[in-house]
C-alpha cells in the first residue's frame, strides 16, 4: 500500500514559491483508473468480438421483440368496423383531428367528413391510406408513425361510421339531395345538367368555406368580400384562379375535383358576394 | 512549506496586459451571461424574442455559448497565463507588442462574432459557428500567442516546468489545430463557405473539435490555472507531485479519443462509436486526479476557506469539476446516451462544467488577482462572500431542474402504451412538459448573472479605491 510521506520536492524556488509533496498515487484513485481501463478493454471485446453487437443488430432485436409483443395487424383492408372500433376511434378523432376537422367532422382547416365529397375517396382502404400517409401537399398530416395502425383503423372506422350523417344544420345537406356521387371529380365532368347540380351557397360551404371562411370574409386563404381581388375580380379570372389553384399560396386547382359546371357556378357565386368593381 | 520566493527583482512582468484581460473578462462575462439569461426566458416565455429576427434563439444562442467560451473563458485563460506563465519562468513575456497584438485582435474577433451571428451569418456548426473571415482571424490572433508563449518559455530562467505550464502547454499545442482543421472551408463568397469534408465525416470532425474544445480549452488551462493559483491562495503545497504527472498524461491522451460519443446511434460506425465511449469511462481517473490534487491541497487550509472567499469559489470549482468529469463519462455510455441525447440533460451537464467549473475557478481567480494587479484591498470581502453563495445556489438549481427537464422529456420521448404505441405521439405535449424546469433554470441562472454583476461592481470599487502600500495584500484579511 502506498503511504503518504508529506515530503517536499523542492522544486518551490522554480515554481513562483508553490511547493510540491511527492505523495504516492492514490491507492484507490489507481484501482479506479484499472477499473475502468480494463472496463473498457473488456466492453470492446465482447461488444465486437464475442457477441459480434451492432446497432443495426440491437435495433433488428429490439423490433423482433416488439412484434412478438405487439404483433402487426392483419393488411389494411381486412378490418372490419365494429361499434368498439368506432367508439375508440371516436376518442381519437376528438383528440387528434378535431382541430382541423371540426369536433363535428364538419370541417374547419381539413375538409368536411360527413359530407358526400370524398376528394381522396371513400373505401376504407382509400380513407386508411389518406390518415396514415396524410396529404403533404395541403397540410394534412401523415398520422400512421404517430397513432400506429391500430388508432388509425380506429379513426378510420369511426369517420366511415359518419358517413353521410350531416347534421341538418349543415347546409350542404340541407340543399344538395342524393344528386350528389361519391366521387366529386366524377360528378362534376359526368353531369352536364345544371339543374341537377348545388347550387353556388352549397358548393362554397362545401370546397370553400373550410379556408376562406363560412362567410368568405378570410381564414387561411383570403377575404373574398371585401373590394381587392388579389387575382381579378372578372368572372373569366375567378373562374381561372378556382380551376388552377394558387398553389404557392396553398389554394388548391378545383379544377379536377369540382368540374367546369359547378366552378361557374362558385365563381359567380363568390363575384356576387364581393364588393368593389366587378367587370 | 519553505518560505514563498520573493519575486526576481531583475525581472519587469508585464501586468498591464494581465490587467486587460481582467477587464476583459468581467466585461464579457456580463455580457455573455446576461444573453443566457435572455434565452432562458425565451425557452420559459417565447414573447421575450420581442419578434425581433436577430434576437430569436437560434440567431442569440451561439452568441452565448461562443460568448462563454471564448470571450469570457478565452480571456480569463489568457489573463490567468499571461500573470502566472512570466512568474513560473522567471522572465517577461517574449515581446510586448505580440501581446497587445493578442489582447486588442482577441477583442475585435468577439466583437465581430457578436455582430455576424445575430445577422445570421453562420457555418451551422456548434462553437464553429463564426463564418471564415472571422476563422482566419482567430488562427492568426491564436499563432500570434502561441509565438508568444513559446519564446517566453524559450527565454525561461529556471529549469523545471511546473505542472500549470503543462498544461498550459497543451492547451497552446491543441486548440490552433482542432481549429484550424474543423474550419477547412472552401469560401464562397465573403460571408459564405463550405466544409471540405461532408456528411459523417463533417460531423466526426465537428465533434472531435467539439468535444476537445470542452477538453483543452474549457478543462487543461482551467486545470493549469487551478495548480498555479489554488495553491498560492491556499499557501499550501500542491498534494502529489506524481498525482499530476500521471493524471496530465493519462488526460491528454485520453481527452482527444472522446469525440465521438457525441454522434452515439448515428451513421458513426460501430467501432467509432465504442472508441468514444470506453475513452470517455477511462477518462474518469485521469479527470478525478485534477480534483483530487485540488482538494487535498486544502487539507491544512480549510479553516481558510471558511473565510476566504476566494478559496470557497476554488474548492466548490473542483467538486464541481469532479461531478461533471463524472457524470459525462456516463452520459457517453451507450445506454445511458440512448436515454440523455438531445435532451435538456446534456444543457444541465454543459452547465454544471461551465458555470460550477469554469466560472468558479475564474471568479476565484479574479478576486485573488484584482487586488494584487492593481495593489488594493478588495472593496468587500462580504459582496465576494455572497456573490459566492448566490453562484453555488444558482448552479445548482440549473443542474436540478436540467436533470428534472431531461429525465421528464427522454422518458417520455421513448414511452410506450400497451398497444406498443408511442404513449405522448405528439412532440408538443412533451415540450410544454419543459416550462417549469425552464422557470426554476431561469431563477436559477438569474441568481447566477447577479453575482456576476455584484463582482463586477466589487471589483470595480476595488480598483478605483486608494492604493495601499503593502505589495501583496491578501484578500483573506
Amino acid at each position: 500500500m502506498a503511504k503518504e510521506t508529506n515530503e517536499i520536492l523542492g522544486h518551490g524556488d522554480e515554481a513562483d514559491g508553490i511547493e510540491e509533496y511527492d505523495n504516492p498515487l492514490p491507492d484507490w484513485w489507481l484501482g479506479l483508473f484499472i477499473l475502468c481501463i480494463v472496463y473498457g478493454i473488456g466492453y470492446t471485446i465482447n461488444y465486437h468480438f464475442i457477441s459480434h453487437d451492432s446497432q443495426e443488430k440491437r435495433y433488428l432485436a429490439q423490433m423482433a421483440e416488439a412484434e412478438i409483443r405487439w404483433p402487426t395487424p392483419e393488411g389494411p383492408a381486412s378490418f372490419t368496423i365494429t361499434d368498439e372500433l368506432v367508439a375508440e376511434g371516436e376518442g381519437v378523432f376528438a383528440q387528434t383531428c378535431a382541430s382541423c376537422h371540426n369536433a363535428n367532422l364538419t370541417g374547419g382547416i381539413g375538409p368536411n367528413l360527413i359530407d358526400d365529397t370524398w376528394i381522396h375517396g371513400n373505401a376504407p382502404e382509400q380513407v386508411l391510406a389518406t390518415v396514415t400517409n396524410g396529404v403533404s401537399d395541403k397540410g394534412m398530416p401523415a398520422w400512421g408513425p404517430v397513432l400506429g395502425p391500430k388508432k388509425v383503423q380506429a379513426v378510420t372506422a369511426f369517420v366511415l361510421s359518419k358517413q353521410g350523417s350531416a347534421p341538418a344544420t349543415d347546409p350542404t345537406h340541407a340543399t344538395t339531395g342524393e344528386g350528389q356521387g361519391g366521387d366529386a371529380a366524377a360528378s362534376g365532368e359526368g353531369s352536364g345538367d345544371a339543374a341537377q347540380l348545388p347550387d353556388g351557397p352549397t358548393i362554397y360551404a362545401t370546397n370553400c368555406a373550410a379556408c376562406h371562411g363560412p362567410e368568405m370574409k378570410g381564414l387561411v386563404g383570403p377575404n373574398l368580400t371585401d373590394a381587392e381581388w388579389i387575382h381579378g375580380g372578372d368572372i373569366d379570372s375567378i373562374k381561372h384562379t378556382i380551376t388552377n389553384g394558387v398553389p404557392e399560396k396553398g389554394m388548391v386547382a378545383w379544377g379536377p375535383i369540382l368540374g367546369e359546371a359547378q366552378i361557374d357556378i362558385v365563381a359567380r357565386y363568390v363575384q356576387s358576394q364581393g364588393a368593389g368593381l366587378q367587370d | 512549506m519553505s518560505p514563498t520566493t520573493l519575486p526576481d527583482r531583475s525581472v519587469e512582468y508585464d501586468d498591464r496586459i494581465v490587467k486587460q484581460f481582467v477587464i476583459a473578462t468581467v466585461i464579457w462575462a456580463m455580457a455573455a451571461m446576461t444573453i443566457g439569461f435572455i434565452l432562458a426566458l425565451q425557452l420559459a416565455w417565447w414573447p421575450a424574442n420581442m419578434g425581433i429576427p436577430q434576437l430569436t434563439f437560434g440567431r442569440l444562442r451561439p452568441v452565448h455559448t461562443n460568448g462563454v467560451i471564448f470571450a469570457f473563458t478565452g480571456n480569463f485563460v489568457f489573463g490567468g497565463i499571461y500573470y502566472s506563465s512570466q512568474r513560473l519562468l522567471k522572465t517577461r513575456m517574449w515581446n510586448d507588442l505580440v501581446s497587445q497584438f493578442h489582447f486588442w485582435g482577441w477583442q475585435a474577433i468577439i466583437v465581430s462574432v457578436v455582430l455576424t451571428l445575430p445577422m445570421g451569418m453562420t457555418q451551422g456548426k456548434e462553437y464553429a459557428e463564426m463564418i471564415w473571415p472571422i476563422d482566419v482571424a482567430i488562427a492568426v490572433v491564436f499563432l500570434s500567442f502561441v509565438l508568444n508563449f513559446a519564446m517566453t518559455i524559450a527565454n525561461r530562467r529556471v529549469k523545471h516546468l511546473y505542472v500549470a505550464l503543462w498544461f498550459y502547454i497543451s492547451f497552446v499545442i491543441t486548440i490552433p489545430v482542432l481549429h484550424v482543421v474543423n474550419n477547412l472551408v472552401i469560401p464562397a463568397n465573403l460571408w459564405r463557405s463550405y466544409p471540405i469534408y461532408s456528411g459523417m465525416t463533417d460531423a466526426l470532425v465537428q465533434w472531435w473539435y467539439g468535444h476537445n474544445a470542452v477538453g483543452f480549452l474549457l478543462t487543461t488551462p482551467i486545470l493549469g490555472l487551478m495548480y498555479y493559483f489554488l495553491p498560492r491562495a491556499a499557501e499550501r503545497p500542491v498534494y502529489s507531485y506524481r498525482l499530476s504527472i500521471v493524471h496530465f498524461w493519462a488526460l491528454v491522451f485520453l481527452y482527444i479519443w472522446a469525440g465521438p460519443h457525441h454522434l452515439l446511434y448515428s451513421a458513426l460506425p460501430d467501432w467509432a462509436q465504442t472508441l468514444g465511449m470506453v475513452f470517455s469511462v477511462m477518462l474518469i481517473a485521469p479527470s478525478w486526479g485534477g480534483m483530487l490534487n485540488g482538494l487535498l491541497t486544502l487539507r491544512g487550509a480549510w479553516d481558510k476557506v471558511r473565510t476566504d472567499p476566494v478559496l470557497k469559489f476554488m474548492a466548490v470549482a473542483v467538486s464541481f469539476y469532479g461531478m461533471s468529469t463524472f457524470e459525462g463519462p456516463m452520459m457517453s455510455i451507450r445506454a445511458v446516451s440512448a436515454l440523455s441525447h438531445y435532451t435538456n440533460w446534456v444543457v444541465g451537464h454543459v452547465h454544471s462544467g461551465a458555470l460550477g467549473w469554469v466560472g468558479m475557478m475564474g471568479f476565484g481567480t479574479l478576486y485573488w488577482l484584482t487586488p494584487r494587479l492593481w495593489k488594493r484591498e478588495i472593496y468587500s470581502l462580504q459582496l465576494a462572500t455572497a456573490h459566492f453563495w448566490l453562484a453555488t445556489i444558482g448552479v445548482v438549481l440549473y443542474t436540478v431542474a436540467m436533470w428534472g427537464a431531461g429525465l421528464t422529456e427522454g422518458l417520455m420521448w421513448r414511452a410506450v402504451d400497451a398497444n406498443g404505441q408511442l404513449q405522448y405521439p405528439i412532440f408538443l405535449d412533451i415540450v410544454a412538459q419543459m416550462q417549469p424546469f425552464y422557470w426554476v433554470r431561469l431563477l436559477g441562472g438569474g441568481l447566477y448573472v447577479v453575482g456576476v454583476y455584484m463582482m463586477a461592481f466589487n471589483l470595480t470599487m476595488t480598483i478605483t479605491s486608494a492604493p495601499v502600500s503593502s505589495p501583496e495584500p491578501s484578500p483573506a484579511k
